[in-house]
C-alpha cells in the first residue's frame, strides 16, 4: 500500500485507461451496473445491464518501466445472467447484473459472486495453459481411432498451450427472493455470505444451494403499512457475527447473528435527527441511503444519500461524526430531478485502502473524493477529452452563482444523463476505477509513481 | 397559492410515474413505489392545509364583505332594503344541476374504494366508455367545483394502499 503525503493538501490523480465504446450512442446492454476489484487488486470485475461480466486483469510490474503499474487488461468474458421470465406473476426478471462480489482466493482459480434482482451465481474462472496430448484411443481432433491400427501404448502427456480462460458456473442459488436483490456480501468466515432484497435478509453457505435460513425480515403483516425498505446491506469486515443495513428511511442497523435466528432486533441503531428548516415534499427520498460500506478495519461506516457521505462511528449511534456534501447545490434542483427521475439515481461509494480517503460519483461524470485527514475534498471528471496518458486530472468546481470563473461550470449546465453511479478503489494501492455510462476509467495517484521511480 | 399550485403538479407528476412503472421492465419496483407515494403523501397534507387555509381566509372575506353589505343597506331606504332582501333570497337557493345529475342517485357506486380509477380531474381521463344504462359518478365540470372535486379525491385517495396492494 502506498504511502499517503501528509504535506499535501491531497492526491493528484492521473488518467491512466478507458475501456469501453467511444460511440456517443449507448446501447442500454452496455451500460456498466457494478464494478468490484478483488481482495489483491490484480482482478477487476464489471457487471452491466445486459447480464455480462467483464474481467480486467493487471499486467504485471515491468522491470523496463518501474514507474507504471501494470496495466488492465480484458481477461474474461461471459455471460453471467439471461433475461428471464416469472410466469406465475407474469413478470420479466431483468439480466442486469446488480452486484459483483469476489472470493477471497483459496486456490489458483478465482471465485466471485454475482446477482441479478432474483438470483445469486458462484463462478468459478480458472485458467487452462496446458492441455493432454497422446491419448491411446482418440484422434487430437476427439473422434475415436480404429482399434484395430493401435499397436502400441503410450502416456499422455500436457503439453503448453495458449491460455484459455475458463468461467464455469459452479452454484445456482434461485428462488429465494421474492422482491429485488439489492446487495451481496461475503463473511469473512469464508464460508457464508448473504443476500438482501426490499424486504428481507437470507443467509446462505457458499456449497449448498437449496435452502438459506432468512435472518432479517421486515415485511409488516399488512403492505398496506409499509414505511421502510431495505436499501442495502453488509458483512462486518472482520467479525464474522456482525452485519448491517440500510434503509429508505436513512438508518442504519446493526444485527447480531448471535443473538437470535431472526435479527429483526437490532444491536444498534444508527439515524441522524432530520434539520425541521430543510423539510420539503422531498425530504424522504433525499435521505434514503443509496449505500452503506463497512469501513476497511471495521471501525467506522459510511453512508451514501442524495446529497451527502456521512461516516459513522460504530459506537456512537445518535449522530454521524462526519458529513461530506458531495452536490448541496442540487438541493434547490430537486423538483425538477423528481420530474426527470434523476432523483432516485442510486450513487455508490467507497473507502480507499487505508480508510483516509472515501469517493463517490455525481451528475456530469464528476466524482468527489474526501480526505478525511486533512478535511480537503475534490472534484474531478472521467471524460474522454482528457485522456492523455499520465495526464494529472484538473479539479473541476461547480457554482451557482451568476458570475462564473473559467474552468467553472453552472449547475444549470451539469448533463444529468452523465452520472457516475459505480466507482471501485484497489484494496492496496491508490488506483480507482470509475464507470460511466458505458464506460470505465482508470486512474492512479501521480505522486505514488514519482516514489516508485 | 403557489404552494397549493406546486403541491398539485407534484401530485400528477407522481400518479404519472405510478402509472408507468406498471408497465417497467423487471416489474414494480417497491423501493421506488415507496418513495413516490411518500411524496405524494406529503404534497396531499400540504395541499390540504393550504386548502383549508384558503377556505378559512375565503370565509373571512366573505364574512367581513357580508357585514358591510348590510351596513350599508341599513344606511339605505327601508322599501329598497326590503326589496333588495327578497330579491336576494331565491338567488342564494343552490340552482338544480339537472345535467350532471345522476338518474339514480341512490344505487350505490359499483367502484371498488381505494383504486386508481378515484383520479383526480385535472388529469386526463383513462376511464373506459360505458354502455348506456351504466351509471356515472357525479362529474364535476364547473372550475369552481374542481377544488372540492381533488381534495375530495385525495382524502379518498389511501395513497400506500394503492401503490402497495400491487405487491
Amino acid at each position: 500500500m502506498a504511502e499517503a503525503d501528509d504535506e499535501n493538501s491531497g492526491m493528484e490523480w492521473c488518467f491512466s485507461q478507458v475501456k469501453g465504446a467511444i460511440d456517443d450512442e449507448v446501447a442500454e446492454a452496455d451500460i456498466i451496473s457494478t464494478v468490484e476489484f478483488n481482495c489483491t487488486g490484480d482482478l477487476l470485475a464489471t457487471g452491466d445491464k445486459g447480464g455480462r461480466i467483464v474481467i480486467f486483469q493487471q499486467e504485471p510490474e515491468s522491470k523496463n518501466q518501474p514507474q507504471c503499474r501494470g496495466e488492465y487488461n480484458v481477461y474474461s468474458t461471459f455471460q453471467s445472467h439471461e433475461p428471464e421470465f416469472d410466469y406465475l406473476k407474469s413478470l420479466e426478471i431483468e439480466e442486469k447484473i446488480n452486484k459483483i462480489r469476489w472470493l477471497p482466493q483459496k486456490n489458483a482459480a478465482h471465485y466471485l459472486l454475482s446477482t441479478n434482482d432474483k438470483t445469486i451465481k458462484l463462478w468459478k474462472i480458472s485458467e487452462r495453459d496446458k492441455r493432454p496430448e497422446g491419448y491411446n484411443l482418440k484422434e487430437e481432433d476427439g473422434r475415436y481411432k480404429d482399434f484395430t491400427t493401435i499397436d502400441s501404448l503410450q502416456v499422455p502427456v500436457f503439453k503448453p498451450m495458449d491460455l484459455m480462460v475458463e468461467a464455469s458456473p459452479r452454484r445456482v442459488f434461485a428462488n429465494a427472493h421474492t422482491y429485488h436483490i439489492n446487495s451481496i456480501s461475503v463473511n469473512s468466515d469464508n464460508e457464508t455470505y448473504l443476500s438482501a432484497d426490499d424486504l428481507r435478509i437470507n443467509l446462505w453457505h457458499q456449497e449448498i444451494t437449496d435452502q438459506s435460513f432468512n435472518i432479517v425480515d421486515i415485511k409488516p403483516a399488512n403492505m398496506e403499512d409499509l414505511t421502510e425498505v431495505i436499501t442495502a446491506a453488509e458483512f462486518h469486515p472482520n467479525q464474522c457475527q456482525t452485519l448491517l443495513y440500510s434503509s429508505s428511511k436513512g438508518i442504519i442497523r446493526l444485527c447480531d447473528l448471535r443473538a437470535a435466528a431472526l435479527c429483526d432486533q437490532h444491536v444498534k441503531l444508527f439515524e441522524e435527527p432530520e434539520d425541521p428548516n430543510s423539510r420539503s415534499f422531498f425530504s424522504e427520498i433525499i435521505s434514503s441511503i443509496a449505500d452503506v460500506k463497512f469501513s476497511h478495519n471495521g471501525r467506522y461506516i459510511m453512508t451514501r444519500d442524495y446529497l451527502s457521505v456521512k461516516i459513522w462511528d460504530i459506537n456512537m449511534e445518535t449522530r454521524p461524526i462526519e458529513t461530506y456534501q458531495v452536490n448541496e447545490y442540487l438541493r434547490s434542483k430537486l423538483c425538477s430531478l423528481y420530474e426527470n427521475d434523476c432523483i432516485f439515481d442510486k450513487f455508490e461509494c467507497c473507502w480507499s485502502g487505508d480508510d483516509s480517503v472515501v469517493m463517490t460519483g455525481s451528475y456530469n461524470n464528476f466524482f468527489r473524493m474526501f480526505d478525511r485527514g486533512c478535511r480537503h475534498d475534490v472534484t474531478l471528471e472521467a471524460s474522454r477529452e482528457h485522456c492523455k496518458p499520465q495526464s494529472v486530472l484538473k479539479p473541476r468546481r461547480v457554482t451557482t452563482g451568476g458570475k462564473r470563473k473559467k474552468d467553472e461550470i453552472s449547475v444549470d449546465s451539469l448533463d444529468f444523463n452523465r452520472k457516475i453511479l459505480h466507482t471501485a478503489w484497489h484494496p492496496l494501492d491508490n488506483i480507482i476505477a470509475v464507470a460511466t455510462t458505458n464506460n470505465l476509467f482508470i486512474f492512479q495517484d501521480k505522486l505514488n509513481q514519482q516514489l516508485t521511480n | 397559492m403557489e404552494v397549493n399550485a406546486e403541491a398539485r403538479r407534484i401530485l400528477a407528476v407522481s400518479i404519472s410515474k405510478l402509472y408507468a412503472s406498471r408497465s417497467q421492465r423487471g416489474g414494480l419496483r417497491l423501493h421506488r413505489s415507496l418513495l413516490v407515494s411518500l411524496v405524494m403523501k406529503s404534497a396531499r397534507d400540504i395541499y390540504h392545509s393550504s386548502a383549508a387555509v384558503m377556505e378559512k381566509a375565503a370565509a373571512a372575506a366573505a364574512e367581513a364583505s357580508l357585514v358591510s353589505t348590510e351596513e350599508a343597506m341599513e344606511a339605505m331606504d327601508t322599501a329598497e332594503q326590503q326589496q333588495q332582501q327578497q330579491h336576494q333570497a331565491p338567488e342564494k337557493q343552490p340552482r338544480e344541476d339537472k345535467e350532471n345529475q345522476s338518474p339514480n342517485p341512490q344505487r350505490a357506486s359499483r367502484k371498488r374504494p381505494g383504486k386508481v380509477s378515484a383520479v383526480p380531474d385535472f388529469l386526463p381521463e383513462k376511464r373506459a366508455r360505458l354502455e348506456p344504462g351504466e351509471e356515472r359518478h357525479e362529474a364535476a365540470v364547473s372550475p369552481s367545483s374542481c377544488r372540492g372535486t381533488l381534495a375530495e379525491t385525495l382524502s379518498a385517495l389511501p395513497l400506500n394502499r394503492v401503490v402497495i396492494a400491487a405487491f
